[in-house]
């Protein structure tokens, strides 16, 4: 296993992540409540961790019990994803560039989901630690994945439903078009600057990188309101469709979320994000998100379990807009009570101290380093 | 304490002052606010949700109030507001800790820098989501009420469709199972860790802890908030506290972000560190 396995296994998820990866992992009808009682010291929670790929509950690789249906709607006609979903595929949680030298081996997260953190409540202060950590063909933990040092990740095997296409369709390429500054910038990044990757510091994903994250996405649906709920980090998407203005706050203000607003074209949701952070990158392997990127992103059901989604991106540090194209798949179809757990981060967060100087920072370091790459 | 939540707190206090569209009168402060912001009070009846025709809770909540700085009537001292209990049973307004809980919760008290949850970004736990200060949005549906908090993305999902809760998992903000009563959201939370405080003052619990929480809505700008909580370890007897809470009139109200550990590292590049 690469370096970046000890980051699965030193972010301090507690419990519920662990369960929650269990029942991400076992595509059985388990409810939450059907599901075994872990009891404090810890069931070998990622016993069956480790399988390659980077599938989310149904992230494209999920069984599907029920056959897809029609588009169901709201009361007003609207169409309902209200739900759970998979993580749009293609994605780019690992890189949202193809890897040089990867072929065919898809994009997977190297361990995906796999190997709870031993069922146990991780470092959460306090309690006894659980099982010892799983190994698993793959990374050790409900991680984000774990940034690739280099981003030269081995990749954990063919990612379902990739099929080897990449969600950056234009360029033609699949690379982020960056200007020659902003290459070199993300070059630093990988090179020297993992430790800033933003998911080891537990914050939220930005947009839209928060689509394709690992452990699904609740979606929640009402009048006024679009509302995506990951359980990865607890991460949230707000997104007015009450026919409000953009930017109803300013231009000083900046999110790691973004600011959004939606509205509906037909039976396509489409939701123009701003006001983003510069804390937050496209994906785990430093090919950063300039923070004057402006995101449109239009989501269109096509039926009951399916969603295609196209987003474009632009900045001024880039050559040209990024355009991305990719589905989100209904998950847990098979478990109609399924529920999102809890997923803890910050409470127990470990890996911000591992990270030596060879990938890019110290804890200890973290000003001085901030400071030469990110001048405020 | 980190000089930087003093600041966070008065920040956060300017913003909620700017995202107010209309001043509501500092309603809460005593026990058993009586829903009295405007409109409010007795034969108040709150709209309808769409889906279901239950009563619409949905909007941005806020506390105007001193019960994150402390439950019980307390002094002021260091990053801590004086303020009356909220505590309204018993009726001498204090929490009826078992042996030895006092203690405890005076050395939290006095070690509260270090020792206080929110301090290192922490979920605050239930029932302090609620009247932590910042702003949370309630969505709600026929199958859950969803609360996300500002502070630190929280996110709360009350579950409407089943009442169980999970077994043998603790949850830093517990798990939520609702029900109506009338028009009062009663939500059961169990499965609470004991790792959150709270309020500032160190007031604590055991993971035994359950929560019963009440949201009414008295007036068309403010919702009666009530909790009692029942911890055989730690207290005597159940305990209740009440207050109001305040919905964001604003044209737009637009729920924004605290993600509060990421500004260590900005402190940490302003001090030089």
């Amino acid at each position: 296993m690469k370096k970046n396995g000890f980051l699965g296994s030193t972010l301090a998820v507690v419990a519920a992540a662990a369960v929650a990866a269990v029942l991400v992992l076992t595509p059985v009808s388990m409810t939450g409540q059907d599901a075994p009682a872990p009891g404090k010291g810890g069931p070998p929670g990622g016993g069956k961790g480790g399988g390659g790929g980077k599938g989310g509950p149904g992230g494209g690789g999920g069984k599907q019990a029920a056959p897809a249906g029609p588009v169901p709607r709201m009361p007003d006609g609207k169409p309902d994803m209200s739900g759970f979903w998979g993580g749009v595929t293609p994605g780019g949680n690992v890189s949202i560039e193809p890897a040089a030298g990867r072929g065919g081996a898809g994009k997977g997260a190297p361990g995906g989901p796999g190997g709870a953190p031993g069922g146990a409540p991780g470092g959460a202060p306090g309690r006894a630690p659980g099982g010892p950590p799983v190994a698993g063909g793959g990374a050790p933990g409900g991680a984000p994945g774990g940034p690739p040092p280099g981003g030269a990740a081995p990749g954990g095997g063919a990612a379902p439903g990739r099929g080897g296409n990449n969600v950056i369709i234009d360029p033609p390429d699949g690379k982020v078009p960056y200007n020659a500054k902003a290459r070199a910038k993300s070059d630093d990044l990988i090179a020297n600057g993992m430790y800033h990757e933003p998911e080891l510091h537990c914050f939220m994903s930005g947009t839209p990188h928060n689509m394709w994250v690992q452990f699904g996405q609740q979606t929640i649906q009402t009048k006024d309101y679009v509302i995506f709920n990951w359980e990865f980090m607890h991460s949230r998407r707000i997104i007015p469709v009450d026919g409000r203005p953009h930017q109803v706050t300013s231009p000083a203000v900046k999110l790691f979320q973004g600011e959004s607003v939606g509205h509906w074209e037909g039976d396509t949701l489409v939701v123009d994000t701003t006001n983003q952070n510069d804390k937050t990158w496209f994906d785990t392997s430093g090919h950063y998100k300039p923070e004057d990127v402006h995101v449109v992103e239009r989501f269109t059901m096509t039926d009951s379990n399916t969603i295609e989604y196209e987003a474009e991106v632009t900045s001024a540090e880039f050559t040209q807009p990024m355009k991305l194209k990719a589905r989100q798949t209904r998950a847990q179809t098979n478990n109609p009570d399924y529920e999102h757990m809890e997923f803890a981060c910050i409470e127990g967060n470990q890996d911000v101290q591992h990270y030596t100087e060879d990938k890019g920072g110290k804890a200890k370091n973290v000003g001085a380093r901030t400071q030469k790459q990110t001048p405020r | 304490m980190k000089t930087s939540f003093a600041s966070m707190m008065l920040a956060a206090g300017v913003m909620a002052a700017a995202l107010w569209f209309a001043p509501t009168p500092v309603a809460g402060q005593a026990p058993g606010g009586k829903g009295g912001g405007k409109g409010g009070g007795k034969g108040y009846v709150a709209p309808r949700a769409v889906e279901d025709g239950k009563a619409d809770l949905q909007g941005i909540w806020q506390t105007w109030n001193t019960a994150e700085y402390g439950l019980e009537a307390h002094n002021a001292a260091t990053d801590i507001h004086a303020g009356k209990s909220f505590i309204v049973d018993p009726a001498d307004g204090m929490i009826p800790y078992k042996a030895g809980g006092r203690a405890k919760q005076q050395e939290n008290f006095n070690k509260r820098e270090q020792l206080d949850p929110i301090n290192h970004c922490h979920m605050t736990g239930v029932p302090r989501f609620v009247y932590n200060g910042f702003p949370f949005q309630i969505f709600q549906t026929t199958k859950y009420i969803q609360m996300i908090s500002e502070y630190a993305h929280m996110v709360r999902n009350i579950y409407m469709t089943r009442s169980q809760h999970f077994d043998g998992v603790d949850f830093w903000n517990g798990d939520s199972r609702g029900k109506w009563d009338g028009d009062t959201l009663v939500v059961d939370v169990g499965n609470n860790n004991d790792m959150t405080w709270f309020d500032r003052m160190g007031n604590h619990h055991s993971d035994q802890l359950t929560v019963i929480e009440k949201f009414t809505r008295t007036g068309p700008d403010v919702m009666q908030y009530e909790a009692t909580m029942t911890d055989p370890m730690a207290f005597t007897r159940p305990w209740t506290i009440r207050m109001d809470l305040h919905r964001n009139t604003d044209q737009y109200p637009t729920l924004l972000e605290y993600e509060c550990h990421s500004y260590f590292e900005d402190d940490a590049i302003r001090l030089g560190k």
